[in-house]
């Protein structure tokens, strides 16, 4: 899984995606986030940030690639996939939580976190 | 997918990476052979070597087209990946196609032919790497066991088990993955907990990656 999804927009961006996005957006150019390392930020399980990764990618909200095969597989172990937000990402996602809280300052003015 | 059909079709992607090897070849030699002949300003033999050289090139380029139009035929669902290789494939036949015969038909020897039948061979080489990644990736989602020394571990087999659930084209990423991201846990509890999470959230997980695969 590499490149953009091809999913036709949101449906459903649940409390636990608005963690993991929320968590993604602390750092929108970082691109090596992996799914054990969101489930410990976000305390979330591991199923749960799998599926909520599946369909992120499907919205084209981020991106994924492979841990360099070098640094993997030379050593022995499996590559992680990596992930990253997309531009469309960034963008949806801030809008999406700032509309779901408008209240909550360090979103509330221009989407961009204080 | 019948085991009897996906050996074939393997075998014809074989095949058609055979047939477009020699092709750049065959084409660079066709433009040497030519520049020789208008260098010495000998007019070309209709029925000489050159002359076979091109029927040949002709006909490796049907039989190319044919073997991928029949080996890239998959009897599964690719990922997003595999059906953009897929496609790039069948657009390098066509460009292969068109430049060389553009070449063919120019007149031999004339610059304009060279560049065209150069241009085809460079796509030619091209196409060679591309069945080359399709035949891989394609040999992962028909073999459907990864061969990889991490999916023999015990956590390999649950996952493997698991992904059993997922479309035939992700089993293996998902088993990779999801193997590294085991490794990177930091206590035997976290260990624990990430493979139970999975595990308890599978057919939710495999609905998704349906979803993905078939949106």
């Amino acid at each position: 899984m590499s490149g953009r999804g091809r999913g036709d927009g949101p449906r459903r961006v649940t409390v636990p995606v608005l963690q993991v996005i929320d968590l993604l957006l602390t750092d929108p150019q970082r691109d090596d986030w992996f799914a054990l390392e969101i489930c410990r930020q976000t305390s979330l399980g591991s199923g749960t940030v799998a599926q909520i990764l599946f369909r992120l990618y499907d919205w084209g909200w981020v991106t994924s690639r492979w841990e360099e095969t070098s640094q993997a597989h030379g050593r022995g172990r499996p590559r992680r996939r990596f992930y990253q937000l997309t531009g469309q990402g960034v963008t949806e996602a801030r809008e999406v939580i700032r509309q779901r809280f408008p209240g909550i300052p360090r979103w509330a003015a221009s989407g961009e976190p204080a | 997918m019948s085991p009897p059909a996906v050996a074939i079709r393997s075998i014809v992607r074989k095949r058609a990476r055979a047939l477009a090897i020699p092709l750049a070849h065959e084409i660079r030699r066709l433009v040497a052979a030519d520049a020789a002949a208008t260098q010495a300003s000998r007019r070309p033999d209709p029925w000489g070597s050159a002359a076979l050289q091109r029927r040949r090139i002709r006909n490796r380029l049907i039989q190319l087209g044919d073997a991928l139009n029949f080996g890239l035929d998959f009897d599964f669902a690719p990922d997003p990946d595999l059906s953009h290789q897929r496609a790039h494939a069948r657009n390098l036949v066509a460009m292969v196609r068109r430049s060389a015969e553009a070449g063919l038909s120019a007149g031999a020897g004339t610059v304009v032919a060279s560049e065209h039948l150069l241009q085809g061979a460079r796509f030619a080489e091209e196409l060679v790497g591309t069945v080359n990644l399709i035949q891989q990736r394609a040999f992962e989602y028909e073999s459907g066991t990864p061969d990889q020394p991490w999916s023999a571990t015990w956590a390999g087999t649950v996952l493997r088990a698991m992904a059993k659930l997922l479309p035939p084209g992700q089993q293996v990423q998902f088993i990779e993955d999801q193997c590294a991201n085991l490794e990177w846990a930091e206590s035997r509890r976290e260990w624990f907990g990430y493979l139970l999470g999975l595990l308890v959230r599978m057919p939710g997980i495999a609905a998704s990656a349906g979803r993905r695969l078939n949106g």
